[in-house]
């Protein structure tokens, strides 16, 4: 009976630390940016998710690509339909890790700036991405901002000539998270 | 011949005015539209977790309107965000507002109805663009 209460104490205790190794959220906000000396244009997805293993450094991002919204109805429209193919490509997906990790400690407050590299899948194609990172730790919480360029032509996007002045060849693209542990 | 200058000119007018509205269309808005489906939370996940790629062709960009307990208010930058009970911990119904007066008032266990355009499914299902 005391083995058995013990090992039901200790496989609890297993669950405990083991779900304690991952952090995530369902909110992150990706943006992105086409700057032009003709137009502006930006999207926003506050609903994108982030899960970031720290014990392994092992993280992954992913967003609707129909979840981005933006100032005019019409740049929505042909982001989604011409552009990004949003009914073929419902999804964007980043899948890599964290550099040299060592791991985070969570329980300092405390800033770091990492690299991550990974594979960012969009519009039907994957490719090769890295990007500084800055982690904060804050009471128990990992907030992380992340900020890199993407070619347009890398993920076979397509701009016609007719507006090739008004969006960019390059995007910026923002990650801002804040993952709490994962229950 | 001015005759024709002027009729040239009043086209060109509304032709510019036509192309300007549509350039600057606004959004569709999800309030006072009757919603193409009227599902629970817990419906709709199940949808999903049948078959993703049927769930997209049949709800994906349409506006759902969807009953159920609020299970969380998420902190989004210039924005609201609820969550929504589907009885299953891991995954949600997630409400995207335009503006965090939107979801003012409103308290975790309270029911309500949301309406909104379905973007798909990560972890959560997530509607945008809602309104109560």
């Amino acid at each position: 009976m005391r083995k058995f209460i013990i090992g039901f104490f200790l496989f609890f205790l297993g669950v405990q630390v083991m779900s304690a190794q991952k952090y995530f959220t369902k909110t992150g906000h990706i943006s992105f940016y086409s700057d032009t000396p003709l137009e502006k244009i930006e999207g926003h997805n506050k609903s994108s998710n982030c899960v970031l293993d720290v014990a392994t450094g092992k993280l992954e991002v992913a967003t609707l690509v129909k979840g981005f919204q933006f100032e005019k109805a019409l740049m929505q429209e042909h982001f989604n339909e011409n552009y990004m193919e949003s009914d073929k490509f419902p999804k964007a997906v980043f899948k890599g890790q964290i550099d040299n990790y060592s791991k985070l400690d969570i329980s300092k407050n405390g800033k770091v700036t990492v690299k991550v590299s990974g594979d960012l899948t969009m519009h039907g194609v994957t490719k090769k991405v890295t990007t500084d990172a800055m982690v904060s730790i804050n009471n128990g919480k990992i907030i992380a901002d992340a900020s890199f360029n993407v070619l347009l032509a890398d993920f076979n996007i397509k701009i016609p000539a007719l507006v090739k002045d008004q969006i960019a060849k390059s995007l910026k693209i923002k990650v801002a998270c804040t993952l709490e542990p994962l229950k | 011949m001015k005759k024709y200058i002027y009729i040239i000119l009043v086209l060109a007018i509304i032709g510019g005015l036509i192309g300007y509205k549509m350039v600057n269309k606004s959004h569709v808005e999800t309030k006072g539209v009757t919603a193409e489906f009227v599902l629970k939370p817990a419906e709709l996940l199940a949808a999903y977790e049948l078959d993703e790629a049927a769930a997209d062709t049949k709800y994906l960009d349409k506006i759902l309107e969807v009953k159920g307990n609020v299970k969380a208010i998420n902190e989004v930058e210039n924005g609201g965000s609820i969550s929504l009970d589907t009885g299953n911990d891991m995954a949600s119904v997630t409400c995207e507002f335009e503006s965090k007066d939107a979801v003012n008032g409103i308290k975790i266990g309270d029911e309500v109805t949301v309406k909104g355009f379905c973007s798909g499914k990560l972890m959560d299902i997530v509607l945008v663009r809602c309104s109560l």
